[in-house]
């Protein structure tokens, strides 16, 4: 089983450590844990054509938290766009379908991480977080049936930190909404 | 500096989601929003979604909050509109009422 699938068993395993209760620290972990399977699954799919395993674990340090968010919001907003146009039934909605799954979920699965391990003032509850981890598991199920898509492969390119597009990337290609824009009726 | 669209209309944008939040299914109990900036310094809205105890089938949970949550971002395009990232918090009745803290504190 891979190091990522490990990981997703892992964070279920710990979420169910105390079931007639709220335990903190357990479900911290999980929540953790469940992020970092997903972390780790894209990591690995985006190193898995590199043969030379020294090289493979040099360039999965590469991958960065924040620059992997950033082209997840990114693409979010990308598929947000493409559904609004009520695109036909067939592959490609169906691709994108699971795209968004699995982008939307790292973006949701990063910030609860975060809260996880650094808001303490913040209580979680058993379903709450098994719902989380559900939907990490779900986005592990809908990456298994694109991962050898080109849309697929592309969203793990943008990933890739470079500095040029950390200074262009930002949610969304378009200006973003300021103070200076009226309200929409 | 920046400010997003939903800090400076902040009634209008609570409006927005109001009116969707009206329309949800009944399993959905409220919807509140919270603004404010994520781990990464990105003006965010956190929505947190209370659910009735055992309105839902558990199995069915995940994708129903699913649905309610592309029926927020699809309607009022937080990002898009509001140029705020959306994040959903999922709770359950009995659970909320089991946190002495509050959730976006």
């Amino acid at each position: 089983m891979a190091y990522a699938d490990d990981l997703l068993q892992l964070a279920q395993g710990i979420a169910n450590l105390h079931p007639n209760g709220a335990h903190q620290p357990s479900l911290r972990r999980a929540l953790s844990t469940a992020y970092y399977a997903l972390f780790h699954l894209l990591i690995s799919e985006s190193i898995a054509n590199c043969s030379d395993p020294q090289f493979r674990a040099s360039l999965a340090r590469i991958f960065d938290h924040g620059p992997m968010k950033q082209a997840s919001d990114k693409k979010v907003s990308e598929l947000n766009s493409f559904f609004e146009q009520r695109p036909p039934e067939g592959t490609e909605r169906t691709v994108k379908f699971h795209l968004h799954n699995v982008a939307e979920t790292f973006s949701q699965a990063q910030h609860n991480r975060n809260e996880a391990d650094y808001n303490l003032i913040r209580e979680w509850q058993p379903t709450q977080v098994s719902l989380y981890i559900e939907g990490v598991a779900d986005a592990f199920k809908s990456w298994s049936l694109i991962r050898e898509e080109p849309a697929a492969r592309d969203y793990l390119i943008s990933m890739l930190p470079s500095r040029e597009r950390r200074q262009n990337d930002k949610p969304r290609s378009d200006k973003r909404p300021t103070i200076a824009d009226s309200p929409r009726s | 500096m920046y400010i997003a669209r939903a800090f400076a209309h902040q009634a209008q944008f609570f409006s927005a989601i109001a009116q969707v939040a009206n329309a949800l299914p009944p399993g959905v109990v409220n919807v509140t929003p919270t603004l404010g900036t994520d781990w990464n310094g990105e003006s965010a809205v956190f929505m947190e979604v209370i659910l009735a105890d055992n309105a839902i089938p558990r199995p069915e949970l995940l994708s129903f909050t699913k649905q309610v949550s592309q029926a927020i971002v699809q309607q009022v395009r937080p990002l898009e509109e509001w140029g705020v990232l959306p994040y959903f918090n999922f709770l359950t009745q009995s659970e909320q009422a089991q946190i002495k803290e509050p959730s976006w504190a």
